[in-house]
């Protein structure tokens, strides 16, 4: 099974052109760094509440890239506010999107491509070879929205970082996302981590339209 | 954590008292036989002074489960702080939250 993150950055790639969703590139990787903390929750290596995020065990998870995580919030230097730590994780983590590519080509799901458009410029591409893994994320995902079922947490934690990164319109038709829209803002707000990246993505989007005037 | 059972009027209750957290959540989720309850589950939040997210994870796996099993579940008891986690992470919407445990029997 994969991981929060590597279930958002499966959905973000579009599946004809092999290309990532038009997203605003802030709010994505944000809704990365969303994830991972979601995953270290979920493997209960973290808790948090509406104002803080802490550890509460060390052990490693045997995932270099969630343990690089929590290392960085067991640190002394490490902000206790979850808003804080969004940000400085934000900025630390380089190269994560890459990195969860490079795993999820090491794991058969994707292949990665590249050519030139005008002899001049690399083009990437993410081709999904192996579509199970996304099949079975939209399935869980759709019925969650879909139905009045009880949402299971780890698809709470996804659809809240869905909705932050703006995917919604990609996994639901838009007469779904009309009739359904106000269980998704529910379902997007269950979740605290969640809730803390959306504040912050909200944040910053209010910080660029005041500096466009807007 | 600390936690008592009682039946009453063909219904289990459960109050919690202290934190529901990412330490006692999984020891409750552990320790409760959810196949013990006839139709409903009532929670009773009175005395919890803390939840944090990996309680609520709690709470949302027993309503699932129950879900599941044709059972249900009723909050109740909820004061301050926990009331207001309720609310904002938006729990209130999809869980049975009433105000007292008289509430939650009738």
């Amino acid at each position: 099974m994969l991981n929060c993150a590597e279930e958002l950055i499966l959905l973000a790639i579009d599946d004809e052109s092999g290309a990532f969703h038009r997203m605003i590139d802030v709010n994505f990787n944000l809704s990365l760094v969303g994830a991972l903390i979601m995953d270290l929750a979920l493997r209960n290596r973290i808790d948090s509440d509406l104002e803080h995020i802490y550890v509460i065990s060390k052990e490693p998870t045997n995932d270099p890239i969630l343990d690089q995580v929590l290392e960085m919030i067991g640190a002394p230097e490490a902000a206790g506010s979850s808003a804080v730590l969004l940000r400085q994780l934000y900025q630390s983590l380089e190269n994560l999107r890459d990195r969860l590519l490079k795993r999820l080509e090491l794991k058969g799901i994707i292949r990665f491509t590249e050519n030139r458009v005008l002899w001049l410029f690399k083009q990437r591409r993410y081709p999904v070879i192996d579509q199970k893994e996304e099949k079975e994320v939209l399935t869980r995902i759709r019925e969650t929205v879909l139905t009045d079922v009880i949402p299971e947490p780890r698809d709470l934690a996804l659809i809240s970082l869905i909705n932050s990164c703006d995917l919604m319109d990609k996994i639901f038709s838009s007469s779904e996302l009309r009739e359904h829209d106000t269980r998704i803002q529910l379902l997007s707000k269950m979740d605290l981590i969640g809730h803390s990246t959306n504040k912050i993505i909200e944040d910053v989007q209010k910080m660029i339209a005041s500096a466009f005037g807007v | 954590m600390k936690y008592e059972l009682l039946s009453e009027a063909g219904a289990q209750i459960l109050g919690l008292k202290g934190r529901l957290d990412a330490i006692s959540g999984p020891e409750l989720e552990e320790q409760l036989d959810l196949q013990a309850v006839q139709t409903k589950l009532i929670i009773d939040f009175t005395d919890l002074a803390y939840i944090s997210s990996a309680g609520l994870r709690v709470i949302l796996k027993i309503a699932k489960t129950l879900q599941t099993q044709g059972k249900s579940l009723v909050l109740c008891g909820m004061q301050g702080f926990i009331r207001e986690i309720f609310d904002i992470s938006g729990f209130s919407g999809i869980l049975n939250i009433v105000a007292s445990c008289d509430d939650a029997l009738s």
